[in-house]
């Protein structure tokens, strides 16, 4: 278990203040009686029982104090579930393979929808930032608890005649305090240029690579007209090789 | 509203008449007595001893018997009225109230020329008014009365009386206006006033707050007359044993006024103090 706000544990000291200002508030109202004497022959019956009230003033005091706690431990945003719940970087790969259709949607959009479902999932003290990797990374979002300005950074990604660069994602890569305890998922197509080459990340392909291998060299998808549309990687970014499965773009469309 | 308030004599007045009506009579030098003395009406012969007055000797009965006697009459004397109000700080609530109980049985008696005294009862006595007589008394008395202020600490009956003995010896009816919530007891204090042959009457005055536990809870309890606390949690429970502790202790009262032979009436606060003291007449109460 670890602590994500441990500062907040230091509200545990506000415990003594409370404390006094208890012993100074729990004088019960005062009550003027004129019968006095009545009322003291029925509490001497119940004096064997001076024990349980001594008791019931500090455990009330402890009740208090035990919730105090309990607040100050929730601010403290305990962690009980370990690398489970670690922060999460998202990365959507909006190259130009993204932009292919599988089925009536494009991947881009099977891809922002899977980002959605993952912040949709987020526990309450889980944070998350959001990119888009293309030829280079971009933060959309910084780490944040703050779940419609993820999903609306992940709404304002648009797809792009981009190829894909690996290297641009070791851009992400250490040097940042928070990338340390952060899971980085790829959202992608699997079309990259490099895979092998991808950093510490966590691919989520959208689609099956196998299939999209398949459907790159299905003779009965034309080898189309999107090879114009789709921009030449290479042309792009010619010091770079170019990646087999960028090649494969053009058959969904 | 205070007690020398026109609107509030006038009230008093009309007890007065109601007081007239049901006793009958002017009532002026009219209070019958059981005491024997100088009177106009026979009561009863007794044995001449010496030192009686030889006027009073029946000459006829002496011809007729050769013993002789002396006739007796009934002693037709003005009574003296104490009353005695309770003025301790458990009466706060209650002392307006006991006060114009108090202006009434106070005025009835002026009016029908009986002696008056007034004290305040608490850890001692306190004198209200000095014994008086005569209907021009009844603005004095009301203005003292109406000046009381509780005073003291507990309520000590069993002083007071003691004190009371001391400061008057004449017999008399003596009313004791309190709520009779006394820690030392209130027997011995009563069977020390009966024991002067004073004629007691208790009139008990309580309200909603004495009879009844309304609060619930944590509360300190602080006596209004020692000023001691105590810290308790008062659930139902405990209220209703406290209203039964209450009605036990106000029987406890009711019951030894009656083997005592003393009078007795409770009241409370709701009821107007008119009603008290016209129930008070019709049952003849107060008459000695």
């Amino acid at each position: 278990m670890t602590l994500l706000a441990p500062a907040f544990l230091w509200t545990l000291a506000a415990l003594a203040p409370l404390a006094a200002i208890y012993f100074l508030k729990v004088r019960p109202r005062k009550k003027p009686v004129t019968a006095f004497f009545l009322w003291q022959k029925i509490f001497t019956e119940k004096k064997a029982s001076a024990l349980f009230k001594r008791l019931r003033d500090v455990f009330s005091l402890l009740l208090m104090a035990l919730a105090f706690a309990a607040i100050a431990f929730a601010l403290a945003e305990p962690d009980f579930a370990g690398d489970e719940r670690k922060d999460l970087l998202i990365v959507v790969d909006h190259s130009a393979s993204m932009s292919a259709k599988d089925g009536t949607t494009t991947r881009l959009e099977k891809a922002k929808q899977r980002a959605r479902d993952l912040i949709a999932g987020m526990n309450g003290t889980q944070r998350a930032a959001v990119a888009c990797f293309a030829e280079v990374t971009r933060m959309l979002e910084h780490p944040t608890r703050h779940r419609k300005a993820l999903l609306e950074a992940v709404d304002s990604i648009q797809p792009t005649e981009l190829p894909s660069r690996v290297e641009a994602l070791r851009a992400l890569q250490p040097g940042d305090e928070w990338m340390k305890d952060t899971r980085v998922l790829l959202i992608t197509d699997g079309c990259l240029d490099l895979p092998d080459r991808l950093p510490n990340v966590e691919v989520l392909r959208i689609t099956d690579s196998a299939k999209n291998i398949g459907s790159a060299v299905s003779p009965a998808a034309p080898p189309v007209s999107a090879s114009s549309s789709s921009p030449s990687p290479p042309s792009l970014n010619p010091s770079k090789p170019t990646s087999p499965s960028r090649m494969s773009i053009p058959t969904a469309w | 509203m205070t007690l020398t308030d026109p609107a509030f004599i006038r009230r008093l007045e009309s007890l007065y008449l109601l007081a007239r009506k049901i006793l009958g009579g002017s009532l002026q030098s009219d209070r019958r007595s059981t005491k024997k003395g100088a009177g106009i009406t026979f009561a009863d012969y007794a044995q001449y001893s010496l030192g009686d007055d030889y006027r009073s000797i029946d000459w006829r009965v002496y011809a007729k018997f050769e013993s002789l006697l002396i006739k007796l009459f009934e002693l037709e004397e003005d009574a003296t009225i104490y009353l005695l109000v309770d003025g301790s700080p458990s009466m706060a609530s209650k002392h307006t109230y006991a006060k114009q109980l108090a202006a009434a049985l106070g005025y009835i008696a002026l009016n029908t020329l009986d002696r008056l005294a007034v004290y305040g009862l608490a850890d001692r006595l306190q004198p209200l008014f000095e014994p008086a007589r005569g209907r021009n008394q009844v603005i004095p008395f009301l203005r003292s009365l109406d000046a009381a202020q509780t005073f003291g600490g507990n309520t000590d009956l069993n002083a007071c009386a003691r004190e009371f003995e001391a400061r008057h010896r004449r017999k008399g009816l003596v009313c004791v206006i309190s709520d009779f919530l006394l820690p030392g007891g209130y027997e011995e204090g009563l069977s020390r006033l009966q024991w002067h042959k004073h004629e007691v009457f208790c009139l008990q005055t309580l309200d909603d707050n004495d009879l009844r536990c309304e609060w619930k809870g944590d509360v300190t309890l602080e006596c209004v007359e020692t000023g001691r606390s105590e810290r308790v949690t008062i659930s139902p429970r405990e209220a209703k044993l406290y209203e039964d502790a209450m009605a036990e202790w106000n029987l406890g009262l009711k019951q030894t006024c009656a083997r005592r032979g003393l009078g007795f009436l409770s009241t409370s606060t709701n009821v107007s103090f008119e009603s008290v003291i016209t129930d008070l007449l019709r049952r003849g109460g107060l008459v000695t």
